[in-house]
């Protein structure tokens, strides 16, 4: 599917210039940042697709280049294909490709597209790279993060679209797979996600717009150490630790259940502009825990200069489970003790890998000093709660809280 | 009394120099299109619809050939400025949703493009008003 995706799109771009102008567009848009935190710890990253830096100034984060074809084939059939290059954990060229998708519009009501596609789960989802088209720097970690692996997908989707009054309902169906490298807070994570299903509902006003979502995925991840880590609780003897293949089975990252659920509202008088989403995700899976996340941003435009101020947060609604010690403990010689303990530890310290608390606080301005341009500057102050920090990159868990701060400056622009 | 005419003389005289003359929406002088609301030309114009009420197909051209006539007509539209505008098109158009209008620097390609294209719409200044332009809304100043 990659491959013929990409071959598919280089085709595309060969035959261009052969067909009408009016029929092709290119287009694109990028942002040029740098960063600047703190943490000598942490590494930030604003998703997990993306490498973390370290402390520092870094322009890696938020630098990012995307471009983009359309061709109406005919009135009722168009292609889109788009790449997206930034600081990918994946080296694969094709992973570059954000979307490549044929769309047949048979009246202005119905829509119905096929190919690789964004996801439209959250406000932001299909142009989350797009910097010049928000107020902030970049999507708010706290909420965007953690779903990078289900922004976009292999498959189809149908909207239909009407009018309720002055206002346009839409609905939207989606179903496919997707696969993606991420980088997780300590390791690097292959993820596959099937049988993707979501349901987007949208209601804009010409100030307003709300959302409500709701998706469910069965999630397969594979991971080094995950991989070491089951082969031993697998090969300890049953007497010795009665749990420890059960432990294993909860451990194992295969077919997971997981559910996705968002809410979301915009209000644009031209002057104010309020944001604020509110998301729930929950798995089967015992290493990540279930978890509500959300934010709320409120800015004013003075002309071409934009204010803004944000409060952002994500945390875990059950905290992880300790496990118990294997009971034949205090019965084994010195060495095997260790041996058994080492190993607990290693299972209870998987349960807290992906541990979420932090709170972020942000003050930035948007300056549109020129057509087509913007140019940003944003703090974040982030407070992390003990185990908390698994939005970042690390070398452990920390068990204790901690604070950092992302000093922000983004030039943005689309051509 | 005094100072009150004369500030109203003042305001008359300034008028002018703000500017403004009225916009005019047109399309292709031979489409069934007769007139459209304030409301049908915001879903038109802000891509959220690709059809004219009766479903015909629609083609937006961005006038810019003249000077600061876009600025107008958005700010008339719907309020907003080009940046806010050019930056709601950055979220239509790279979400992959609608195509932003084609934008057109000279009047001569406008007119070309508003006579051969049957679905056209664009908006004009009075000077730029002809017979192959059939007018269905007026912005007045």
């Amino acid at each position: 599917m990659r491959k013929s995706a990409m071959v598919a799109l280089l085709g595309l771009l060969s035959a261009a210039p052969a067909m009408a102008q009016q029929d092709i567009r290119f287009s694109g848009f990028g942002s040029i940042g740098a960063l600047y935190h703190d943490s000598d710890y942490l590494g930030f990253h604003r998703d997990y697709t993306m490498e973390a830096v370290e402390l520092g100034w870094s322009t890696a984060a938020d630098t990012m280049l995307g471009l983009q074809l359309n061709a109406d084939l005919t009135d009722q059939l168009d292609l889109v294909g788009q790449m997206v290059f930034k600081n990918r954990v994946s080296d694969e060229v094709s992973d570059n490709l954000e979307w490549l998708f044929l769309r047949y519009r048979p009246n202005s009501d119905w829509a119905f597209r096929v190919g690789r596609l964004g996801l439209d789960l959250y406000m932001l989802s299909e142009y989350r790279d797009v910097s010049y088209a928000y107020s902030w720097v970049r999507p708010v970690p706290e909420f965007y993060n953690l779903i990078s692996s289900i922004s976009r997908y292999n498959g189809a989707d149908v909207s239909y679209r009407t009018r309720l009054g002055d206002n346009i309902f839409e609905a939207k169906l989606a179903y496919g797979s997707n696969d993606a490298a991420l980088q997780g807070a300590e390791q690097q994570i292959d993820i596959g996600l099937d049988d993707i299903t979501a349901l987007t509902l949208s209601l804009t006003a010409n100030e307003w717009l709300l959302r409500a979502s709701i998706a469910n995925a069965s999630a397969t991840g594979e991971n080094y150490q995950t991989n070491q880590l089951l082969f031993a609780l697998r090969s300890i003897p049953k007497e010795l630790w009665p749990d420890a293949a059960a432990l294993a089975d909860e451990i194992a990252f295969i077919h997971r259940k997981s559910r996705y659920y968002a809410l979301g509202a915009q209000y644009d008088d031209g002057r104010w502009i309020l944001q604020s989403e509110l998301g729930y995700t929950e798995t089967d899976w015992r290493l990540l825990q279930p978890y509500m996340s959300g934010y709320i941003s409120l800015g004013r435009r003075f002309d071409n200069l934009t204010l803004f101020a944000m409060v952002a947060s994500v945390q875990n609604t059950e905290d992880a489970e300790e496990i118990a010690t294997p009971p034949s403990l205090p019965f084994l010689p010195a060495e095997q003790q260790a041996q058994l303990l080492a190993l607990h530890g290693a299972a209870q310290y998987s349960y807290h890998a992906s541990s979420l608390d932090q709170t972020s606080y942000s003050l930035g301005a948007r300056w549109d000093f020129y057509d087509n341009m913007a140019l940003k500057f944003q703090w974040d102050h982030t407070q992390i709660g003990d185990y908390g920090s698994s939005l970042w990159v690390r070398d452990f868990p920390m068990a204790h809280d901690d604070s950092v701060n992302v000093f922000s400056i983004n030039l943005s622009f689309t051509f | 009394m005094k100072l009150t005419t004369s500030i109203l003389i003042a305001c008359l005289l300034a008028a002018p120099v703000h500017g403004e003359e009225a916009l005019f929406v047109v399309v292709n002088a031979g489409s069934e299109v007769a007139e459209l609301s304030h409301h049908e030309l915001v879903d038109i114009f802000m891509g959220r619809y690709n059809t004219f009420p009766d479903g015909a197909q629609v083609t937006v051209f961005d006038n810019d050939s003249v000077q600061g006539l876009r600025e107008r007509f958005y700010r008339q539209l719907v309020d907003r400025s080009l940046a806010q505008v050019d930056s709601y098109w950055a979220r239509l158009q790279f979400s992959g949703r609608v195509t932003q209008p084609e934008e057109l620097g000279s009047a001569a390609q406008l007119q070309e493009k508003m006579r051969t294209t049957r679905s056209a719409i664009t908006f004009v200044s009075e000077g730029q008003l002809n017979d192959s332009l059939k007018v269905v809304h007026r912005f007045d100043p």
